[in-house]
């Protein structure tokens, strides 16, 4: 059921260039009565909400399906994951380029729209990250290895800005850019040479009789 | 296989700083160099041209595409390098930093609608080798093993981009002037963009594979048109060895001068025949088997040959017409060698110039065989780049000598000589052609 209004909501909104005028009009347009709809949502706000959410649940699952993804590096399966969400969003871009003009938010702040799939991509993360801990490729750093998420999120919003704008062909730009951007967050997050600076700074720290030429 | 490249730099601001950090680095080797000098005043400058070469060879491997392309070119133009700067950037030759599995993936997703997974038997995730402007994958089908070069994404918007980035370099390390740098640029700018469609690169392909169905021991891999688009091309897997590891493996001369013939027939008939020329002799294009077959890939670098280029230049050959001054100067100006404009002083002076560096490279030609070898020869041909490089007539004058045609054409046998030097072949030059 929700399937079927989702992607009419969202065949609306292609073709009308904005969405229904009420519930009950959307409701009516399916020959639906309007407390049919309240189960499933109850505003417009609540059914976008659901639609991204799904959308990043739907990319989880594809890529988890796929036998390369399970030999993944813990870089590559997220690279695969962003791919693939925007591989699952063309055939709907037009809806989301829309949408996302409505949602998105000049401030860093979750957008209202977004927060339900915000935590479905947490809930992906958590699981991500602490792989990645484990196999040593990202660096465990007290306090801040928990926010490594939020940070990637931000990115992810980021991502999702430059391919509303992306006028090259195929979106080719945005490929570069998830490429690159994604690489280089991970090789942040990785032992970097600040670790290393600060290990050095340490190092130094504790041993400062030694370095104290003056004696 | 080298580490996936950990990061590319995002924007022309990062990959411009790339450059300056590369200048910076550059910098201190001279400072080294300075400092060891003193302490040890017999070093010679080919440490630091090493060490230099490294450092930037290490940046443009990060920017991959078409800077990438460019060092290659220079890498073949081995005359203009010093040696220490010519190895390393053949390492670029043979590899660089492959692009994410998830990319591949998506890329193929996008060109075909399908996984690689599905369109294959089996798909090798990790690139098997860089091919300049993509990278190479192995793969299985129709039972049997497939070669898929795959195109960097955007390599053709970040093309210009990239050359005017390089060109400061180019202009400082390699100390070439101004008007022929940008000369250069432009005519490979022009051949970079065709390289970027594998299908004209397919077709190519085809038309030189058909010229030379006949050739004994020259081998090309099939196309799989049904496989490739614009950016995927599929062809395949041919077995043999790069150069390097063949001459590793002991080969005899009798071996070596048949490789190198085959090499040498390929040249000349595409040439005089075809009027076209596979123009990349750099050797990674190139895989020999033991028994001396030749197998030869990459044709993304095809240079078609006018008749107003081909006429005149290749009438120099016979360098017996050099010893008419007025017809060798007429020659001369065809071909852009001497300008119009130019005093009578300069004329002649130009026209020694030109004359000796002709008797040079046609040298080969002038016999029925001959030796490549012979190092005493092509460090004949290193020194006269080198005394061009220094020639400050060259450096200052105010058109570019030679038509760009040329720049093809003249790398295409420099780097063919080069070639046929490492190899130690002799070659029979007059034999008739199949």
């Amino acid at each position: 059921m929700i399937e079927e209004l989702t992607s009419a909501y969202i065949n609306h909104c292609r073709e009308h260039g904005e969405r229904p005028k009420s519930l009950y009009a959307f409701a009516k347009s399916l020959q639906l009565e309007e407390k049919d709809l309240y189960p499933h949502f109850t505003s417009f706000d609540g059914l976008e909400s659901i639609i991204w959410s799904s959308k990043i649940q739907k990319t989880i699952e594809n890529c988890q399906k796929d036998p390369i993804y399970q030999g993944y590096s813990v870089r590559e399966k997220y690279l695969s994951f962003v791919f693939s969400f925007f591989q699952e969003l063309l055939n709907e871009r037009s809806f989301f380029v829309q949408n996302w003009k409505l949602i998105a938010k000049p401030t860093f702040g979750i957008p209202e729209a977004l927060k339900s799939a915000n935590e479905v991509y947490m809930s992906f993360m958590q699981n991500l990250m602490e792989e990645a801990i484990e196999r040593q490729e990202v660096k465990a750093r007290k306090y801040i290895d928990k926010k490594y998420a939020d940070g990637l999120w931000l990115q992810f919003i980021m991502i999702i800005q430059f391919w509303v704008k992306d006028s090259s062909p195929n979106f080719e730009k945005t490929d570069e850019f998830i490429e690159k951007s994604i690489q280089a967050s991970f090789e942040l997050l990785g032992v970097t040479a600040f670790d290393s600076l600060l290990d050095l700074g340490k190092f130094l720290f504790q041993n400062k009789s030694v370095m104290n030429f003056s004696k | 296989m080298m580490k996936e490249n950990s990061y590319i730099p995002v924007s022309k601001v990062a990959r411009a700083s790339k450059f300056v950090g590369t200048g910076f680095k550059v910098g201190s080797n001279y400072l080294k160099y300075s400092i060891k000098k003193i302490a040890n005043p017999d070093l010679d400058k080919e440490q630091l041209h090493e060490d230099n070469a490294k450092d930037i060879y290490e940046s443009l491997a990060i920017l991959k595409g078409s800077a990438l392309k460019v060092t290659q070119m220079l890498s073949m133009d081995r005359g203009l390098l010093p040696r220490a700067y010519r190895d390393t950037f053949a390492m670029a030759q043979y590899s660089a930093p492959p692009l994410s599995g998830p990319l591949v993936v998506k890329t193929f997703q996008s060109e075909f609608g399908q996984s690689p997974s599905v369109l294959f038997d089996a798909f090798d995730i990790k690139a098997s080798y860089a091919a300049s402007i993509g990278q190479v994958h192995i793969a299985q089908k129709y039972g049997k093993k497939l070669a898929v070069k795959i195109q960097y994404p955007g390599v053709a918007n970040s093309i210009h981009a990239d050359l005017k980035m390089v060109k400061p370099i180019a202009l400082a390390m390699f100390s070439l002037n101004e008007k022929d740098v940008d000369r250069y640029m432009k005519e490979v700018e022009c051949k970079l963009i065709e390289e970027t469609n594998y299908e004209q690169e397919m077709q190519y392909a085809n038309q030189i594979t058909n010229a030379f169905k006949d050739f004994n021991g020259i081998v090309f891999p099939n196309y799989y048109p049904e496989l490739s688009t614009q950016k995927i091309l599929t062809m395949d897997w041919l077995n043999g060895m790069h150069l390097r590891d063949f001459l590793e493996s002991n080969p005899s001369q009798e071996i070596k001068n048949l490789v190198g013939q085959r090499l040498w027939d390929f040249y000349e008939y595409q040439i005089h025949e075809m009027r076209m020329v596979h123009a990349d002799p750099h050797p990674g294009n190139f895989l020999i088997q033991e028994d001396g077959t030749l197998g030869i890939i990459d044709f993304g670098c095809v240079k078609v040959i006018p008749d107003s280029f081909y006429v005149p230049y290749f009438t120099l050959l016979d360098t017996s017409v050099l010893k008419e001054k007025e017809k060798a100067m007429k020659i001369f100006e065809d071909l852009e060698f001497i300008h119009p404009t130019d005093s009578k002083q300069e004329k002649n002076e130009y026209f020694d110039l030109f004359t000796s560096m002709i008797e040079l490279l046609a040298r080969p030609f002038q016999s029925n065989q001959f030796d490549f070898a012979n190092s005493s020869y092509m460090n004949e041909i290193y020194q006269m780049a080198e005394e061009l490089k220094e020639n400050e007539k060259i450096r200052h004058s105010k058109h570019a000598r030679g038509s760009q045609h040329g720049l093809y054409i003249n790398r295409t046998y420099f780097g063919l000589y080069t070639l046929l030097h490492e190899l130690g072949s002799t070659i029979q030059i007059k034999k008739e052609l199949a």
